[in-house]
């Protein structure tokens, strides 16, 4: 029983501590001033960052496709579902990706406008490449169906009542 | 120019239905996972669930805001905002894809989770299947072993050769029935545990040879011996035996087959001696009759020479010691033919008790005369049987004037008649107080012209010839003696018809 009570308390404490150290973490962050730190991190930094978090997320899901194929899970409904999520979650990464190096080319003269009243435009000009950056913009068309085929994958195992079949073969 | 407010209108639709939709995700699996809360795979699929719901709030979320204050006029706290918005976006694509590639461990974790309870299952069903049938399995099992055991039992048991297990001194733990009757006991309870294997050896020198030969090799193979029973007789044995290591709580203990060849032995000699003597007996008829022609004629003319002599004259008396040896050497001839069973044999009904008290008749004012008592215990019931009467009384006479010889001073002479009902023959048996036959002699007693007495007091031919005669009429003449104790000889004649076929 004292075991099981220490045991508590100590979980307690680890989880106060992390509460507190993210606390300190997004107080930072908001502090948008001066940095004192020793290196100086601009923006191109918090760019590449993100970006090389899609390829992250991307290379996730292309592992999960391979993992599924490759163990024919994908003969379960439920994870060829799923399969086909990953697919279209690596899919909106390239395409996340895409619109961010276009997005980060791009200066106000592209664009004619307000956002305030969504009367902006997009300037096509000479470069047919807008059209992608155009089109690559509506990322959910890729996201959502991503998402949707996970629920209805997740449904499907939920319905076969076993999440995972073994293929002896 | 293309507007851009339906790139807002999907990012506004598209990140409420990713809030909404993830929400729905994590919902389902969490209703499973309450289901099978054990379930690794349903884990994986919540956390998994639960980060996209993440990455759905931090980004959709963040859209919607963008939105929200552009509308509003409030661009300048968006622009505050919007890295804060970003790096949490980009925190929860790395969470997203962390969790996504936990896939592969989950996987094996699952699958060995899988493995794992089809075999605890497949020993529980197991267990459970023997808890129910523990009875019966138990049961049959012992119905098994006591079948086994009875099997080997009545093997054991019913073997014609002595099995015996003992332990490494050599003291016997069981025995068989064969065991018992080879040395001569009643019941097991004399030998288990009482008595040893050195004590049965009749040359204790073959027990340490035997001994020495089990400890060096493990195993001893038909060794011929003897051993000694209760009553301590000696009867030749092949004697086989193994070591069987002990194993745990057993001792190591010797196992072994005693196989009794004593009759197989005596067989061995009988033929042995057959051999010897029908090679003798041929011999000896073509000797025989070569010789028997000239001493007739010999005998012949010395007669026909007598008529002539006047019987005082030294003619008359050299020409009778003529006679007298012819007639020797014609006896001896005729005896040597008998052996040989060259000489006809004339069968007739006759009974056996009959013939002994003609010989008696002969006989007993001579084993009088000696001091020699004869004792005769013949049995009435006798049946009359089909033999050579002259021939069997030759053989009976000649062994009673061979006992007579063995006496020295007084003594008995004892004569029993029987029939072996068992075996339909008829026994007759000739007992001796004499010297005895020395045992080196006794192999030989049968030979033509092996004596022991003095010279011209014997031909060494009556045995001889009384063994033909016998074999002559299908019996059989054995003898058993002991020094300074006495001599039996044992007669067998088969109490059936024994004329050859056709005669």
């Amino acid at each position: 029983m004292a075991s099981g009570k220490r045991t508590r308390i100590h979980e307690k404490s680890t989880n106060s501590f992390i509460l507190a150290a993210l606390v300190f973490s997004f107080v930072i962050l908001g502090i948008t001033g001066n940095s004192w730190a020793t290196q100086i991190h601009d923006r191109p930094e918090g760019l590449f960052a993100h970006q090389m978090a899609h390829v992250f997320f991307m290379t996730s899901m292309i592992f999960l496709v391979y993992w599924l194929r490759k163990n024919r899970f994908v003969k379960q409904k439920g994870w060829r579902l799923i399969q086909y999520s990953g697919i279209l979650f690596a899919l909106w990464n390239i395409d996340a990706m895409l619109v961010h190096c276009i997005d980060e080319m791009l200066d106000t003269s592209f664009f004619i406008g307000s956002q305030v009243n969504w009367s902006k435009k997009l300037i096509i000009k000479d470069h047919p490449w807008l059209i992608i950056y155009y089109v690559g913009r509506m990322d959910h068309l890729l996201c959502v169906p991503a998402i949707l085929f996970l629920y209805f994958g997740i449904k499907q195992l939920h319905e076969e009542g076993q999440p995972l079949v073994i293929n002896e073969d | 120019m293309l507007p851009l407010f339906p790139v807002y209108l999907v990012d506004l639709i598209g990140s409420a239905s990713m809030i909404v939709i993830s929400f729905l995700c994590v919902m389902l699996v969490r209703t499973k996972k309450r289901e099978d809360p054990t379930n690794v795979i349903w884990t994986y699929l919540l956390w998994l669930s639960l980060a996209l719901f993440a990455f759905a709030i931090s980004r959709s979320v963040g859209h919607i805001i963008k939105h929200i204050l552009i509308v509003t006029g409030k661009k300048s706290i968006w622009l505050q905002l919007r890295p804060f918005s970003g790096a949490m976006n980009t925190i929860m694509f790395v969470l997203v894809a962390s969790i996504t590639l936990f896939f592969q461990r989950v996987q094996n974790i699952y699958f060995q989770i899988v493995k794992d309870k089809q075999k605890i299952q497949r020993f529980s069903e197991k267990l459970m299947w023997l808890n129910r049938h523990l009875e019966d399995l138990v049961s049959a099992r012992t119905a098994e072993l006591q079948a086994s055991e009875t099997k080997y039992r009545r093997i054991f048991e019913g073997s014609n050769d002595m099995l015996f297990v003992a332990d490494n001194s050599g003291t016997f733990f069981d025995v068989n029935k064969s065991g018992l009757d080879l040395l001569g006991y009643q019941d097991k309870a004399e030998i288990i545990k009482k008595i040893n294997l050195k004590d049965i050896f009749a040359n204790g020198e073959d027990f340490q040879y035997i001994f020495s030969e089990l400890h060096e090799k493990g195993i001893i193979r038909d060794h011929e011996t003897a051993v000694i029973s209760k009553d301590g007789s000696t009867k030749t044995v092949l004697f086989s035996c193994t070591i069987q290591p002990g194993q745990e709580d057993d001792p190591e203990t010797l196992q072994g087959v005693i196989k009794d060849i004593t009759h197989r032995k005596e067989i061995e000699k009988h033929m042995l001696r057959a051999d010897k003597l029908a090679s003798l007996g041929k011999l000896s008829a073509g000797l025989a009759h070569e010789i028997n022609n000239p001493l007739g004629m010999i005998l012949g003319y010395t007669q026909l020479l007598l008529r002539y002599e006047k019987p005082e004259t030294q003619r008359y008396s050299d020409l009778k010691i003529i006679e007298k040896h012819v007639r020797n050497c014609k006896a001896i001839v005729e005896d040597l033919l008998n052996f040989a069973r060259s000489t006809e044999t004339k069968k007739i009904e006759s009974n056996i008790n009959e013939l002994l008290r003609d010989v008696l008749k002969v006989m007993e004012h001579q084993f009088e005369m000696n001091g020699i008592e004869i004792v005769a215990d013949l049995n009435e019931e006798l049946p009359n049987m089909t033999i050579d009467p002259e021939k069997i009384k030759q053989v009976f006479m000649n062994i009673l004037m061979n006992a007579k010889d063995a006496i020295q001073g007084r003594g008995k002479i004892t004569i029993k008649s029987d029939l072996n009902s068992r075996d339909n023959t008829v026994v007759i048996t000739f007992s001796d107080t004499g010297c005895g036959i020395r045992s080196e002699d006794l192999p030989h007693i049968f030979d033509p012209f092996f004596t022991t007495k003095p010279t011209g007091k014997g031909t060494g031919l009556g045995l001889s010839v009384s063994y033909g005669i016998i074999q002559d009429h299908g019996g059989n003449i054995e003898v058993e003696s002991k020094v300074d104790e006495g001599t039996t000889f044992i007669v067998t004649l088969p109490a059936k018809d024994n004329r050859p076929k056709g005669e």
